[in-house]
């Protein structure tokens, strides 16, 4: 605990914002690119994190796909149903990023839903 | 009329299957493939009490008793725990009761398919295959 915050001390909020800033905008630039996926929440300012939804496929499927190459994302309804429900949504699939992540991790979501969107053809 | 083949027997059938496969994708296609081809569920089961809770899908799931032997068919709006679906019902129905209850599964760890019941986000499959045992269950008490 204390390691982690001597980090976040040292690397100062700021430079960790810049760099979650410049991943959320660099990925939703790069997500909007896959034909069929689309971004759920397009708010100006929020924390690095994206929700999407992909035609015809269910979050789970995309979860199973993406985790089998090594990717993480959450999938389902994140303790939200009620907002679910509002938005005629089963579920979104939700990658996050952090101070520890990199473009190229970026690079390799999009590399995985595009393998994901071909393997469910 | 013949009797089916035994659970293990097509088990091992499904076994030999995916031991054609050397990739994750080649057999998760093999289970996508598998889960497009599970016949329709008919609209009127698709109602609350079929569905089977601990699925982060929905999944819903009917059954019934002939000639003492359990017949199942299921639906769900995700496709990969269709195929997965899809192989239970290969594996039980048509079975005794009393066949399904004791059937340890071991095909699922067999083909690598165990991380589907370890982990939370699939615990649909365990959620699944309890579902089937328990009516089974339910079966052998009313006959």
């Amino acid at each position: 605990m204390w390691s982690a915050l001597d980090f976040i001390h040292e690397t100062g909020k700021a430079r960790i914002r810049a760099h979650e800033d410049d991943l959320l905008k660099y990925a939703t630039d790069q997500l909007k690119q896959i034909e069929g996926l689309r971004i759920i929440g397009d708010i100006e300012q929020k924390v690095s994190v994206i929700s999407f939804v992909m035609d015809g496929i269910h979050p789970q499927d995309i979860g199973i796909l993406l985790d089998n190459q090594g990717i993480a994302v959450r999938t389902g309804h994140h303790c939200t149903q009620p907002l679910m429900k509002r938005l005629g949504l089963s579920g979104t699939s939700r990658a996050s990023f952090a101070v520890y992540n990199t473009r190229e991790e970026v690079d390799a979501l999009v590399k995985g839903l595009l393998k994901v969107k071909k393997m469910m053809a | 009329m013949a009797e089916p083949a035994s659970i293990r027997s097509i088990e091992e059938e499904i076994v030999d299957e995916f031991s054609l496969f050397d990739s994750w994708e080649d057999k998760y296609e093999y289970i996508i493939d598998m889960g497009k081809k599970l016949p329709v569920l008919e609209d009127q089961h698709k109602k609350d009490e079929n569905k089977i809770r601990g699925c982060q899908s929905t999944v819903w799931m009917v059954s019934e008793y002939r000639d003492g032997k359990v017949f199942y068919k299921a639906d769900s709006d995700a496709v990969i725990v269709k195929g997965l679906i899809s192989m239970l019902i290969r594996v039980f129905s048509g079975q005794k009761p009393k066949d399904i209850v004791d059937a340890d599964m071991k095909f699922i760890d067999e083909i690598g398919m165990s991380t589907h019941l370890a982990q939370t986000r699939s615990n649909g499959l365990r959620a699944m295959i309890r579902q089937m045992k328990m009516d089974a269950m339910v079966w052998t008490t009313k006959h």
